[in-house]
């Protein structure tokens, strides 16, 4: 059984998201510094997004007994070449962006659908100490 | 836009910049600017960050850019008083190990002092004033 935590569209008004993830987190019952995580990793997504993308889409969130679910979706879609770069790349905006993301939660997954993309953060509420 | 609130204060050696306020790609550029606008070739550049409780990767871009910049000048870059959601982006990056990091401003001043002993500055300027300049 899941909890919905959060719907939010994107726009331009990153800090009032932030501080909404951060609700979230907290909610959701993770730990200050895994909240951190939390903010920075969904951050560079929906930065992805305004930057990359279609500059619309949307945030949900939603937690399980195992995890907080964060799903981001972007109206426009990734290039098919947009990968998670194993090695960060400081010259690059993008490639550095989705390196965070990735060490930031436990889980990324980036799914390409027609006109669409959804970028999907996990990270786990069971091993969630500082 | 971010709002973002910059002051300067001139060091032996070097520049104080006061960060006050949020840190994304919306006014990353603003904080480039401003620090670039305020510092010399050979400057220390010493960023106050107890007030800017975020910062995301176009910010830590401006840090790694600043930090290689001064290096090339044969100076440093400091931080001190990194709030604790920055602190963790610099630990996910690993970045923390590469730059110079205080708890205090006052410890980031003394370091400043003492490496000014060993890299002189051709900047060195009058003991620290009071006098800023608000963005």
């Amino acid at each position: 059984m899941s909890k919905h935590l959060l719907h939010a569209p994107i726009d331009s008004d990153l800090e009032t998201l932030r501080a909404r993830l951060r609700a979230v987190g907290r909610q959701a019952g993770l730990a200050a510094r895994r909240v951190d995580d939390l903010v920075i990793a969904v951050h560079e997504a929906v930065l992805h997004v305004l930057d990359k993308g279609a500059g619309r889409g949307s945030v949900h969130a939603w937690q399980d007994h195992h995890s907080l679910t964060v799903q981001v979706i972007d109206e426009h879609g990734l290039p098919p070449e947009e990968s998670i770069p194993e090695q960060p790349s400081w010259s690059d905006a993008h490639s550095a962006r989705l390196w965070v993301m990735r060490q930031a939660c436990d889980e990324l997954n980036i799914d390409l659908r027609p006109g669409l993309t959804l970028v999907q953060l996990r990270l786990s509420l069971i091993d969630n100490h500082e | 836009m971010v709002g973002l609130i910059l002051e300067a204060r001139p060091l032996p050696g070097g520049v104080l910049i006061i960060v006050r306020g949020e840190v994304d790609a919306t006014n990353a550029h603003q904080l480039e600017t401003y620090i670039m606008n305020n510092c010399h070739p050979g400057d220390h550049v010493l960023l106050d960050l107890g007030a800017m409780p975020f910062m995301d990767c176009a910010g830590l871009m401006v840090l790694l850019r600043l930090h290689d910049y001064t290096q090339q000048h044969g100076a440093q870059l400091h931080l001190a008083s990194v709030q604790r959601t920055p602190m963790r982006l610099l630990e996910l990056t690993c970045v923390h190990w590469a730059l110079a990091i205080h708890q205090q401003v006052e410890q980031a001043i003394a370091a400043v002092a003492g490496s000014r002993d060993h890299l002189p500055s051709d900047h060195d300027g009058p003991e620290p004033d009071l006098q800023s300049g608000v963005n």
